[in-house]
């Protein structure tokens, strides 16, 4: 974030306020001689041209002069050049403005396009519709074309993404449909007092083989970390956890033979055994996971338990897992801020508050999301009375309804994917792997790619249940969840006080896991 | 070379690179929507099994147009270019005819529900519908092809698979690497590549391309010059010792074009550009050719590959002429 700031505030004064002050010197200089009041060659005169590029012709006009520019066509050669720095500047300037004023121009005046759904929208409407969260760069991108990822006309099918969708619906059925054990992702630390006093006495066995001789480090200062560490293993309960201190960060790096969890984004189950001692009354210590979701660890004060959540984590892409211990401190003590801080050598006080942190165990729940997904599929069981191929056309049917945000598949096409599943099974494949072709033609038929709304043209009235998908896609980028579709199908969402409380409730029902 | 596109995003100068079109007369025939790589595979692309190949080491940017200008995606990774090249997925000759004849009557019924909304909408969506359908029409082209090929049998390509997912200077090898297979087998004649160069520029630690074309000092940019011109040159050398059936090696058949869409910042003009290959004689070494300026024009280059290709064609773009230093 810091960076970014930094980045702002060197570019927005050199950029925004000056476009004007630094433009016009510039075309008086170089082209008025040829496109001003007296000469107009090529019927252009650039002395009055505005520098407001909130207006669409004025800006046109700009984007011509930038692409002469850059082409290298204006000046021209026989006039006197302006200088390489002067000339680099004017350049940047000018696109950067223009870039911004694209954006601001893009989707201005149209209607509403129809649409494939995004790369983000495609992800949670598979998730949504299988239970498998496709890999975010196993996935197409897209070409953005505007500040929005959703303007229609950047959005383009091809025969190759075609292709892709009918891919990635096998690879995720296959995964959703497989019967066969998942592998569970799980990484634990038994005894995080071993751990941690090993590469403590290491450490400090390091220092003393050196003579407390350090490249980057001064000699006294070696010293006092020296000190440091012998004082953090005499600590008492040190033998029975990792001691973390207020602020401070144990770090693990979850690893599982060859698999790590870089850039992973899936449900965990996180276990932490420990106990928090040497608060004040009131204070309250909570467990950061990974940056992300706090655990209360009340239950821990003078009392050595595990606890155990289920959440759903995004890993960075170095895979790393930080735990970070945080008291919430009932009196703010002024002044003095006891922070924990890596780089200075402060002595460790026994009698601060700490994690003496036991284990930590984090699995995956994908045994658990490879069953939901089969019901996701399945929606109901099989009744004695049906036979097979009523009960798969059934499920096909199902699915398509829902694949196709609550409109349903024509007769003729159900048809054909049912004689598609008839065959396959002829040929003598299993029913699962069977209904697998039918289901991944629909994932990547038009009506689920395309978001359309068939009311839009004759009025400007959308249908309930077209207001539900927007509303959906808006909030969330994935399809309506059943309490929407409820609403819609009973009339009731177009009613403005409904709508309005639906936005709420829907924001409180639907956490917020569809990110990406 | 400079192409007479408007620079549409300053940062995505190839965009337009193969098409040269203008942004502001993109109709009215003058100004070609297609890029000169898909006009050469039409052509060129009738005697193989597959049309063109269209590579790029980042999967968002394709710099292939089709013909109403709409960006054609591709492969990524070498892998999967190597599993459609040679992979026949373990399957008898009838299991592949039914399959494809399966998968017409899937594109005949998805155009039938794609007709059912069509009646309903508006116009503007009639033309996003129409990129639909001709996609469509294009899955059905290749389902032709394929049906004509079914019974010929796949070459071996004599290399194992590479691995999933390489990346930088080993990405750029293995897709060298296959793209000479893939005109050593005759699987096809035309091949687009937009190579990984973000990724090669971390691999040699100097920041960032963007940064890199703003810098004014040239030393980095010449490290990564360096680094490609040794990749570039590892392509020749294979070209150069791959033998054809009648002895002559591939570098003598095939022709190369290799450059970049920006040659400083966001200028798009003078690109530098390396052609060679010698085009089975239609192309001579001529050293270092700097054009004159009427004639300076990307689409000009173009135009002279296309026709040294064998394409009857005068025009391609705003081209004005053929450049004669290179054609033999």
């Amino acid at each position: 974030m810091k960076y970014l700031l930094i980045f702002y505030l060197l570019t927005w004064p050199a950029f925004s306020g000056t476009f004007a002050q630094k433009m016009k010197p510039f075309i008086d200089k170089h082209c008025v001689s040829c496109h001003g009041e007296k000469k107009q060659e090529g019927k252009l005169r650039l002395d009055s041209l505005s520098t407001d590029l909130t207006d669409l012709d004025t800006a046109e006009q700009w984007q011509d002069i930038l692409d002469e520019l850059n082409a290298a066509a204006m000046p021209p050669e026989d006039e006197a050049q302006p200088s390489k720095e002067h000339f680099t500047e004017i350049l940047e300037l000018l696109t950067y403005n223009l870039t911004k004023a694209k954006k601001m121009h893009y989707g201005k005046k149209r209607e509403i396009v129809m649409r494939r759904l995004n790369k983000r929208e495609y992800i949670n409407t598979m998730y949504e519709l299988t239970g498998i969260r496709l890999k975010d760069t196993a996935v197409m991108g897209d070409r953005s074309t505007a500040e929005f990822d959703n303007h229609g006309e950047g959005l383009y099918v091809s025969s190759f993404l075609l292709a892709e969708y009918r891919k990635y619906a096998y690879q995720a059925l296959d995964k959703a449909l497989s019967k066969e054990p998942v592998k569970v992702f799980t990484y634990e630390i038994n005894d995080f007092a071993k751990e941690k006093n090993d590469a403590v006495r290491k450490e400090a066995a390091e220092i003393k083989k050196n003579d407390f001789k350090s490249k980057r480090k001064k000699v006294k200062h070696q010293k006092l970390l020296h000190a440091r560490l012998l004082s953090y293993l005499a600590q008492p309960d040190s033998d029975k956890g990792f001691l973390v201190e207020d602020g401070q960060e144990a770090k693990v790096k979850p690893r599982n033979g060859r698999t790590t969890l870089k850039g992973v984004k899936a449900k965990f189950k996180i276990s932490v055994n420990g106990r928090v001692k040497n608060l004040e009354v009131g204070d309250k210590p909570y467990l950061i996971i990974s940056k992300q979701r706090y655990i209360d660890l009340s239950e821990l004060i003078n009392n050595q338990k595990e606890i155990s959540i289920d959440v759903y984590l995004k890993f960075s892409h170095t895979g790393d897992f930080p735990l970070t211990f945080h008291v919430e401190k009932a009196k703010k003590i002024k002044g003095k801020n006891h922070k924990y801080n890596k780089y200075s050598v402060e002595p460790i006080d026994p009698n601060a508050p700490k994690l003496v942190f036991n284990s930590v165990k984090i699995v995956s729940l994908e045994k658990n999301v490879i069953e939901d997904a089969f019901k996701k599929v399945f929606t109901v069981s099989k009744r004695s009375s049906e036979t097979d191929a009523q009960y798969t056309e059934k499920i096909i049917k199902n699915f398509a309804f829902k694949a196709y945000r609550g409109r349903p598949i024509s007769d003729r096409f159900l048809k054909i994917l049912t004689d598609l599943y008839k065959n396959n099974v002829s040929n003598g494949r299993s029913q699962i792997d069977a209904i697998k072709e039918p289901l991944a033609i629909i994932l990547s038929s038009p009506k689920f790619i395309y978001l359309t709304e068939n009311s839009t043209t004759n009025s400007k009235f959308v249908s309930d249940l077209e207001l539900a998908v927007r509303l959906s896609y808006f909030l969330w980028s994935s399809p309506p969840d059943q309490e929407l579709y409820n609403l819609a199908y009973s009339g009731k969402l177009s009613s403005k006080q409904t709508l309005r409380s639906q936005v709420y409730s829907t924001i409180k029902r639907r956490t917020v896991s569809c990110n990406g | 070379l400079t192409p007479l596109h408007n620079n549409h995003s300053a940062h995505n100068t190839l965009g337009y690179y193969l098409t040269c079109v203008d942004k502001k007369k993109p109709k009215g025939g003058t100004y070609d929507l297609v890029s000169c790589d898909q006009l050469a595979a039409e052509k060129l692309g009738g005697k193989t099994r597959y049309s063109s190949l269209e590579i790029s080491g980042e999967s968002k940017n394709f710099m292939s147009r089709d013909k109403s200008g709409k960006p054609i995606p591709g492969f990524t990774d070498p892998l999967a270019i190597y599993n459609k090249l040679f992979s026949n997925g373990k399957v008898s000759l009838e299991e592949r005819r039914q399959m494809i004849r399966r998968e017409r009557s899937i594109m005949d019924a998805f155009r039938d529900q794609s007709r059912s909304f069509e009646r309903k909408i508006s116009k503007t969506d009639k033309e996003k519908l129409d990129e639909y359908f001709t996609s469509i029409r294009h899955i059905e082209k290749n389902l032709t092809k394929a049906e004509t090929w079914a019974d010929v049998p796949r070459p071996k390509p004599g290399v194992p698979a590479p691995k999933k997912g390489l990346q930088g200077t080993e990405q750029i090898k293995a897709t060298y690497d296959l793209m000479i297979i893939a005109m050593q087998t005759d699987m096809t004649r035309v091949i687009s590549y937009q190579q990984p160069i973000e990724r090669i520029i971390r691999e040699l630690k100097l920041g960032s391309g963007h940064q890199l074309s703003h810098s004014q000092k040239s030393g980095k940019a010449a490290t990564r010059d360096v680094a490609l011109s040794q990749l570039l040159s590892y392509l020749l050398d294979k070209l150069k010792s791959t033998k054809e059936y009648d002895g002559s090696s591939l570098f003598d058949n095939i022709i190369l074009s290799y450059g970049s869409g920006v040659c400083w910042q966001h200028s798009i003009s003078d690109l530098p550009v390396i052609v060679t290959g010698r085009g089975k004689g239609k192309i001579k070494a001529a050293g270092y050719v700097e054009l004159d300026e009427k004639k300076n024009r990307l689409s000009n280059l173009w135009l002279t590959i296309l026709q040294s290709a064998g394409l009857e064609i005068d025009k391609f773009s705003h081209s004005n002429g053929l450049i004669e230093e290179i054609r033999a």
